[in-house]
């Protein structure tokens, strides 16, 4: 092996368990080379200078200060909500007021039904062609019993 | 008796503030953690950090349970992290140096070891630094640094491997090492 597979072998023994052979070759190599001894050391201090002592923080009210963001975005999106029906709420009921109007004016009878505009119910299946559709002549069945 | 995270979520998605409260004070310090390694101690981290919580709040239904739930906080934690140093460097390129270095501050005085660790984890590419602070700094395994960040185990190894060369090369040469 040479300088530099032994060096990501240093550096791969402290993230992973090496196998018997990789554990023999590094301590022969560390025993005979000061120099990758040395530099085992640095590896070693750099990763304890790095490793978090402390637990880290955001300081005080951090939670509190979440549950009012939480907040926050939902009066917010409450407030837009209303907003968006007060935008059209002068055109819905302009809308509504013509309509009704509309009916007033080309509505034969003047009930509430036909006012706000709701069809009667359909006497007829419409949806049946027209030859398709049985007459009962009462006058005819009558005179040929 | 303590109540396990997955009741907390439970009573949150119910609307109970007060449990949704809990799980931030239970996890603030692993979030806050990943967090202030990957964009330093900075108003910004903080922001980072609420958001972080936020977008929890607001996905809570898609949260299963399939990995613990700090694994999940840490997952949004890296990713809101990336995308705030995405930014930052966005914004850097219209600005001058001198406000560019507001983000990039070079320490000023050679004898404060954390100033000189962040200035030169802050140099790393984000990729390298991810994978440093948790494995280096957070101390998980790199089975869950691998977990968390979605790569394979050995793509956290080679760049651990990369980082640790670059980190001992630098401070070794500002600190002695």
């Amino acid at each position: 092996m040479n300088k530099n597979e032994i060096e990501d072998l240093c550096i791969k023994s402290f993230d992973q368990t090496l196998n018997d052979s990789e554990k023999k070759i590094l301590a022969l190599a560390i025993e005979s080379d000061s120099e990758l001894a040395s530099s085992l050391i640095a590896y070693k201090n750099v990763r304890e200078l790095l490793l978090r002592k402390e637990p880290a923080t955001f300081g005080p009210y951090f939670a509190q200060k979440v549950i009012t963001r939480i907040h926050n975005m939902r009066e917010e999106l409450d407030q837009q909500i209303a907003f968006f029906f007060k935008k059209f709420r002068v055109v819905a009921l302009s809308v509504m007021i013509a309509l009704l109007t509309f009916n007033i004016i080309f509505s034969d009878q003047l009930d509430i039904a036909s006012v706000i505009g709701i069809e009667e119910a359909a006497t007829t299946d419409t949806d049946m062609p027209e030859d398709e559709i049985e007459h009962f002549d009462f006058l005819e069945t009558f005179v040929n019993n | 008796m303590e109540q396990s995270d997955e009741d907390l979520v439970e009573k949150s998605r119910k609307g109970d503030d007060l449990a949704f409260k809990e799980l931030v004070i239970r996890h603030e310090r692993h979030v806050a953690g990943v967090v202030q390694s990957m964009l330093g101690v900075t108003p910004e981290a903080e922001d980072v950090g609420q958001e972080v919580f936020v977008r929890f709040y607001t996905s809570m239904d898609k949260f299963k349970g399939e990995s613990a739930l700090r694994t999940y906080l840490i997952r949004i934690a890296i990713n809101l992290s990336l995308n705030e140093i995405k930014s930052r460097k966005r914004k850097s390129s219209f600005f001058t140096r001198e406000e560019e270095g507001k983000w990039a501050k070079a320490p000023e005085h050679k004898s404060d070891i954390n100033e000189i660790v962040t200035y030169e984890l802050n140099r790393l590419e984000p990729e390298f630094r991810s994978v440093v602070t948790l494995r280096m700094i957070e101390g998980y395994t790199t089975e869950e640094t691998s977990n968390i960040l979605g790569i394979p185990l050995g793509t956290v190894l080679s760049r651990l491997s990369r980082a640790q060369k670059k980190l001992k090369l630098v401070l070794s040469k500002h600190l002695g090492l």
